[in-house]
């Protein structure tokens, strides 16, 4: 674990040698990684790196072979997903998820009524909370029409949407910025910076290299299921170890060392 | 949205003021009509696993022959009235959707289909089997001559059926529902606890089926396996919830009507060996021409008569 990984209090999520294998695949193989509250850790990798495991162990969607998930100081390996989530910790999902026959504001509004803070507050007040949702990811003006008509973009958003209404401590965020435009890049930035300030952990998956050093205060790296490298943006750019893991160990016998 | 509350509002009223016909009518009318509100209950209670929670039950016929059976033996071998015999049907009918649905609801699509379609198959003849019931020669009722009176319990089960769909649909159980349907993993992500919400939906579906079971076995006077185990009513289920429009609160009784109404036709012009055939045509038709049912039609109006949006929705069709 890097030096910039060692927070005195109990993190917001962490993974403790965490394995999943998948018959003769083995998608991680042994990763052990912990975010600090209120950290934006940004987590990358090449084409099946496990990126999108990590998360779905962390969201319960994926039951690890072995090793053992912390939110906090509690023990989530064996909770089921839905508690997970009322436990404050939400994901997205890369290939987005949208329920396609409801309207963009009831989409936001499932995710009110039974999120973290769902079964406190009335279906009336969940409804508000998917507004103001709404309003903040600039999803408003959308909020009436069918989830299937929504842009590429929109969906993206909605995803995000969706996440934020379960009012998460902890976000996960599956690859969000995957076919946006620039300026969409730049806006789904901004919100997640916000989304940040308002006190929320970050896990941001992504392959728009701009946008996870411009946004993580530390990277990961996960290479065939392991974590090869964390620390600062600019000290992982400059990592002949992660630049053999994307362009080949060709390549990084030139780079300076970090 | 609105001009569907209309219809809601306007199909409980006439159905409430049916109530007041049965002296008007006919014994002929008046057993066409309780027959009519008894399927269109089943198509309520199908549409809320089928329709909002998107687990096509072949097996929810087990839930009416069940419904039969404990009310039947209720009143037959405790000598329990109808009433408290009919309650006790619910219970146990609701009970057993709870008990096989927390295995069974794991599957998904054609294996839930294929499991349920089983569990009906095997219920008939573990019944068949068993002496309290009769084994396979069925059991008798008292009987009852006021055949008014099953018009109004089944009128009343119907009235029941549409109200709860109607307060599930906008209560946050029916999100939880609607979201499983539509993508059960990014229902569990948000919080929903789809086991336990899709167990629920079946035992609620179950209930409304035993209540209509119950009193269609005090009202026959006699049921057998065959009968109330009938695959037959739970294919009816189905069709007349498409072709009304799965998942939405009226659908079904639509549906129920539409072919209630074309089976009563052709009945009467003795040509009912095209009663079938006229059946499988409409099934058909409504695979290909009608994926969401009637009900964006009668609630969006003329606007929705247009090739484009029927387009559209086959696209979007997931039949």
């Amino acid at each position: 674990m890097s030096a910039l990984a060692a927070p005195a209090v109990a993190p917001a999520i962490a993974a403790r040698d965490v394995v999943v294998r998948f018959g003769g695949l083995v998608a991680l193989d042994g990763v052990t990684l912990s975010v600090a509250l209120g950290e934006i850790l940004g987590l990358i990798g090449p084409n099946g790196a496990g990126k999108t495991t990590l998360l779905s162990v962390m969201s319960g969607t994926q039951r690890p072979t072995s090793g053992a998930v912390f939110v906090g100081e509690r023990d989530i390996t064996r909770v089921p997903a839905y508690r997970i989530t009322r436990l404050g910790v939400a994901r997205t999902f890369q290939v987005v998820k949208p329920f396609a026959n409801l309207s963009v504001r009831e989409n936001v509004a499932v995710g009110a009524l039974y999120g973290r803070h769902g079964m406190d507050r009335s279906a009336r007040a969940a409804f508000a909370a998917a507004d103001d949702v709404l309003e903040r990811v600039g999803l408003a003006p959308e909020a009436k029409r069918l989830a299937s008509e929504l842009t590429l973009a929109g969906r993206n958003r909605l995803e995000i949407a969706k996440a934020l209404a379960t009012d998460p401590q902890v976000l996960l965020l599956d690859e969000v910025m995957a076919g946006l435009t620039p300026h969409e890049i730049d806006q789904t930035m901004g919100l997640l910076r916000s989304v940040n300030r308002a006190g929320v952990t970050l896990i941001v998956v992504e392959h728009v290299m701009r946008a996870i050093m411009g946004i993580s205060q530390r990277v990961a790296v996960l290479h065939q299921g392991r974590i090869i490298a964390q620390g600062s943006p600019q000290a992982i750019v400059a990592d002949p170890l992660v630049i053999g893991a994307y362009l080949g160990a060709r390549y990084a016998k030139g780079a300076p060392h970090a | 949205m609105q001009a569907g509350g209309r219809l809601v509002v306007g199909i409980v009223i006439v159905l409430a003021l049916s109530a007041l016909l049965p002296p008007h009518l006919n014994g002929n009318w008046v057993h066409v009509l309780t027959l009519f509100f008894m399927m269109s209950s089943l198509a309520q209670a199908w549409n809320l696993i089928g329709g909002f929670t998107g687990y096509a039950s072949f097996g929810n016929v087990t839930f009416f022959g069940t419904g039969a059976y404990a009310c039947a033996y209720a009143m037959d071998a405790m000598r329990w009235p109808f009433w408290t015999a009919a309650l006790f049907a619910v219970v146990v009918a609701a009970a057993l959707a709870a008990l096989l649905g927390w295995p069974i609801l794991r599957l998904r699509g054609h294996y839930f289909a294929i499991a349920t379609l089983s569990i009906a198959v095997g219920m008939q003849a573990l019944v068949a089997q068993q002496e309290p019931f009769g084994k396979g020669s069925g059991m008798t009722l008292p009987i009852n001559p006021n055949f008014h009176f099953f018009y109004w319990v089944m009128l009343g089960i119907l009235i029941v059926s549409i109200l709860l769909t109607a307060f599930i649909a906008r209560s946050r159980f029916g999100y939880a529902l609607v979201a499983i349907r539509e993508n059960e993993e990014a229902a569990a992500v948000l919080g929903i606890n789809a086991a336990r919400a899709k167990v629920a939906a079946w035992a609620i579906s179950a209930a409304i089926t035993g209540a209509a079971g119950a009193t269609f076995a005090y009202w026959n006077t006699f049921i057998d396996p065959p009968t109330v185990f009938d695959l037959n009513y739970n294919v009816l289920m189905i069709i007349m919830t498409l072709l009304g429009g799965a998942g939405t609160i009226v659908g079904p009784t639509i549906g129920s009507f539409i072919l209630s109404a074309i089976g009563e036709y052709l009945g009467a012009q003795s040509i009912s060996p095209w009663h079938t055939v006229v059946l499988g045509a409409i099934i058909v038709f409504i695979v290909i021409l009608l994926p969401r049912g009637l009900m964006p039609y009668l609630t969006g109006g003329l606007r929705a008569f247009n090739l484009g949006a029927l387009r559209a929705q086959l696209r979007a069709s997931r039949v």
